[in-house]
C-alpha cells in the first residue's frame, strides 16, 4: 500500500466528573511515522456517567463540550456543545439511545450520544503539528436533573478520521481551517463576542446549527433533550412539550442585513430534521451575527445556536 | 468527501448522475425488480426479470434490497453480484455492507420488512442482453422461517453509454461472538483485498453489527430503537464492548489502538467514508476484540453478535 491517501484513524478518550476538563491524549494512537495527514472528520462518542432508568431521557449533546485547536489555530470559539457542529442525519435512538433501557425492560443501561464534525474541507495537519481536542463535561445541568451523578466519572471517546499523505508531499502555502462559534442563550440578545469573526481573514460560513436544550425533572422523570426535534425524528418526544420550538427568533448581521427580516419560529429557521440552516455567507474581521429571542430563555428553553465555516490561513 | 487540494487521495468519484460517455442523453428511467422466497442456504431470484432486454445500455444508479420478515437484518442475508462473468462482489456480501446507512430509521420500512440501499457513485453500466445476476446466501442463524427478498435496480437507459468502471465490494464477516464471553477474531487476507490487477478506488468502509436472539421467534437486531427489545445491549456492544484495530497488509497502522466499533465505523452512517487508492494485491487486516461483559443490562434474550466490515470501491475496466 502506498501511503498516499491511506486511511488513518486516531482515537483517545477522557474520563471526567462534572465540571471537569481534559485534553484528549492521542499520542498512543498517533502515526509514529509522523506523516502529514488530512483530517476529514472528528467523531464524539460520549457516555452517561451512570446507568439510567427507563423513564429518563438523555441527549448528551449539550452536556459534553469540545475545544479544538491546531498548533494555536483555533477551530472553536471556546467550548462548543458537541451537537453544534454538524447537521443531524439520524435520530439518537438509532445511533446511541436516549433511554437507559429500551422497550420497558426493567434493567438500567448507560446512555450514549454520538455526534461528529464533518469538515467542509479536509484539514491539512503538518507532520510537526497536532490537533488538540479538550473535552469538558458541563456542570450546568447538575442542579436540574436528578440522575446524572456529578461525582461519577464518565467517558468520552474522540476520534479523528484521516488520511495519510506522503512524506515528500509539497506543503501548501495556505490551508482551510474549520471554525465553529456558538451562543448558548442566557438572555434574549446574543452578545457582541458571540457568533463573530475574530480573525483578520474572511470567515466563510457554511451553516448555522440550532438546538433547543431543555432539561427538567418531573415526577422523577428527568431529561436533557432537544425541543426542536420532534416525532418522527425523536421518537421519545411524545409527552414532551414542543411548544417552544414555535418561539420566534430573529437573526441579522452586524452590517445591518437581516437574515430573518421578520420574527420567525425557531423550527422554521432550523429544520427539525437536521437542526441545520444551510447558509453561504462571508464575515469580515469583527463582523458578527446577532440573534434576538422573543421569549426569555430558561432551563426548558435554552437555544444553542452555532455558526460553522472555515477561513484560509497561511502556514508556509 | 473528495480532497479539494488535488493531492494525496483518490480522485473524486464521478458526480452523481454523470454517466461518462453518453452523459446527458437520458432517454428513460427504468426500474427492474425480482423477488423470491428463500430458506437458509443459497438461492437466487428470477434474474431474467433483471436482464437488460431494452436494446440500449442500462445505467444502474441504485440497488435496493428488501427483506421480509423484519427478523432478517442486513447481516443475515448476503448477496453476490456478477455482471457478464465479472465479479462485482467478493462472494456473498451482507446486503447492508454496500452503502452507508444514511437513514437508519428508514431501513425499517414497515413492521414487516427491512430495506437496504446502495446508491452508487458511478453508474453500473449493463449492456444490452446482459444482467447483473444476484445470488443470495441466507444465514442459518435466523431459523424457523424463510425470507422473502426483493432486489430492485434503479437506473436509466442511455444510448451510446460505455462501461468504464465496475464496482467491487468485499466484506469481512466475523465469526459469531458469544455475548457473554470475551474473545477475538482477525480477518484473513482475501477478505479485504484488492484482488484485481489495477488500482481499486475505495470509497468507504462499512461496519455493522448484527445481534441475534437465542430462542423463541428468532430474529436479529442492530440497534436499540424503541421498537426492538434490545434493552441497551446493542448500544453497549458497538460503543464499548466490540473494539477494532486495523492494519494494512504490510503492517502500517490504520487504526493502531483498540477503538470502539462505532467510533471507527461512524455510528451515524455505519461507515467510514474515506476515498483512497488500494494498489493491486494490497489488503487490510482487521482485529476484533470483544470484551464479553454486558454489565447491568444482561443478555436478556440475545446470544450472539456478528460484525460485518465491508469495503466498497471501483476499478477501471476501460
Amino acid at each position: 500500500m502506498n501511503a498516499q491517501g491511506m486511511p488513518l484513524l486516531f482515537s483517545g478518550s477522557v474520563t471526567l466528573s462534572a465540571g471537569g476538563t481534559l485534553a484528549v491524549d492521542m499520542k498512543e494512537s498517533a502515526s509514529k511515522s509522523r506523516l502529514p495527514v488530512l483530517i476529514d472528520e472528528i467523531r464524539f462518542l460520549v457516555r452517561s456517567p451512570v446507568p439510567l432508568n427507563d423513564t429518563s431521557k438523555y441527549d448528551l449533546g449539550p452536556y459534553w463540550r469540545a475545544e479544538i485547536d491546531l498548533a494555536g489555530r483555533a477551530l472553536t470559539d471556546g467550548y462548543i456543545p458537541i451537537w453544534s457542529f454538524s447537521p443531524q442525519i439520524q435520530t439518537q435512538e438509532f445511533i446511541g439511545g436516549l433511554k437507559g433501557s429500551a422497550n420497558g425492560v426493567s434493567t438500567n443501561a448507560p446512555v450514549y450520544s454520538i455526534y461528529r464534525w464533518r469538515f467542509p474541507r479536509p484539514l491539512y495537519v503538518p507532520s510537526s503539528a497536532t490537533l488538540i481536542t479538550r473535552m469538558h463535561r458541563s456542570a450546568d445541568y447538575d442542579s436540574i436533573v436528578t440522575d446524572l451523578d456529578p461525582t461519577a466519572s464518565a467517558t468520552a471517546v474522540v476520534t479523528y478520521a484521516a488520511r495519510a499523505l506522503p512524506a515528500d508531499f509539497q506543503v501548501p502555502k495556505t490551508i482551510d481551517v474549520p471554525y465553529c462559534s456558538n451562543w448558548i442563550a442566557t438572555s434574549t440578545l446574543s452578545p457582541d463576542n458571540a457568533l463573530r469573526n475574530v480573525f483578520r481573514t474572511p470567515l466563510h460560513i457554511e451553516r448555522f446549527i440550532g438546538h433547543i436544550s431543555a432539561s427538567d425533572t418531573v415526577a422523577g422523570d428527568s431529561s436533557i433533550r432537544d425541543e426542536n426535534r420532534v416525532a418522527p425524528h425523536n421518537q421519545f418526544a411524545s409527552g414532551w412539550s414542543a411548544a417552544t420550538r414555535r418561539n420566534n427568533i430573529q437573526m441579522k448581521l452586524s452590517s445591518g442585513f437581516a437574515i430573518t427580516p421578520d420574527p420567525t419560529p425557531f423550527y422554521r429557521v432550523f429544520d427539525p430534521q437536521t437542526s441545520c440552516f444551510p447558509a453561504k455567507l462571508t464575515l469580515n474581521h469583527q463582523e458578527r451575527v446577532h440573534v434576538r429571542l422573543f421569549d426569555a430563555p430558561s432551563n426548558t428553553y435554552r437555544p444553542h445556536i452555532s455558526m460553522v465555516g472555515y477561513r484560509e490561513e497561511r502556514i508556509a | 468527501m473528495p480532497v479539494s487540494f488535488g493531492f494525496g487521495a483518490a480522485p473524486p468519484p464521478a458526480k452523481k448522475g454523470s454517466l461518462g460517455s453518453g452523459d446527458g442523453q437520458l432517454v428513460q428511467p427504468l426500474i427492474v425488480s425480482a423477488s423470491g422466497t428463500l430458506s437458509p442456504g443459497e438461492g437466487g431470484v428470477n434474474s431474467e426479470a433483471l436482464r437488460n432486454n431494452f436494446g440500449v445500455p442500462f445505467a444502474i444508479d441504485e440497488i435496493r434490497w428488501s427483506l421480509n420478515p423484519k427478523s432478517f437484518v442486513g447481516g443475515a442475508v448476503g448477496c453476490r453480484l456478477v455482471l457478464g462473468g465479472e465479479e462485482l462482489t467478493n462472494g456473498a456480501v451482507p446486503v447492508w455492507a454496500f452503502g452507508p446507512g444514511k437513514h437508519l430509521d428508514q431501513e425499517e420500512e414497515s413492521a414487516q420488512a427491512n430495506v437496504y440501499r446502495w446508491r452508487t457513485s458511478r453508474p453500473i453500466v449493463v449492456m444490452p442482453g446482459e444482467v447483473v445476476e444476484p445470488t443470495f446466501s441466507v444465514h442459518d442463524v435466523v431459523t424457523n422461517t424463510n425470507v422473502t427478498l426483493r432486489v430492485t435496480y434503479f437506473g436509466r437507459l442511455v444510448p451510446g453509454l460505455t462501461r468504464q468502471w465496475l464496482p467491487f465490494v468485499t466484506c469481512y464477516q466475523s465469526p459469531f461472538f458469544d455475548l457473554t464471553s470475551a474473545s477475538s477474531a482477525v480477518s484473513k487476507e482475501p477478505d479485504l483485498r484488492n484482488k484485481w490487477g489495477v488500482d481499486l478506488e475505495v470509497e468507504r468502509f462499512v461496519g455493522r453489527l448484527a445481534v441475534f436472539q437465542k430462542s423463541g421467534s428468532v430474529f436479529a437486531v442492530e440497534h436499540d430503537q424503541s421498537t426492538n427489545s434490545g434493552a441497551g445491549i446493542v448500544n453497549d456492544i458497538g460503543n464499548v464492548l466490540m473494539n477494532v484495530r486495523m492494519f494494512e497488509g504490510r503492517g502500517a497502522a490504520v487504526v493502531r489502538t483498540k477503538t470502539p466499533f462505532r467510533a471507527v465505523f461512524s455510528a451515524i452512517t455505519r461507515s467510514w467514508e474515506v476515498p483512497h487508492v488500494m494498489p493491486p494485491g494490497t489488503y487490510y487486516t482487521v482485529y476484533l476484540d470483544y470484551l464479553g461483559t454486558v454489565g447491568a443490562v444482561g443478555a436478556v434474550s440475545y446470544a450472539k453478535v456478528k460484525a460485518d466490515i465491508g469495503l466498497v470501491g471501483w476499478r477501471r475496466v476501460a
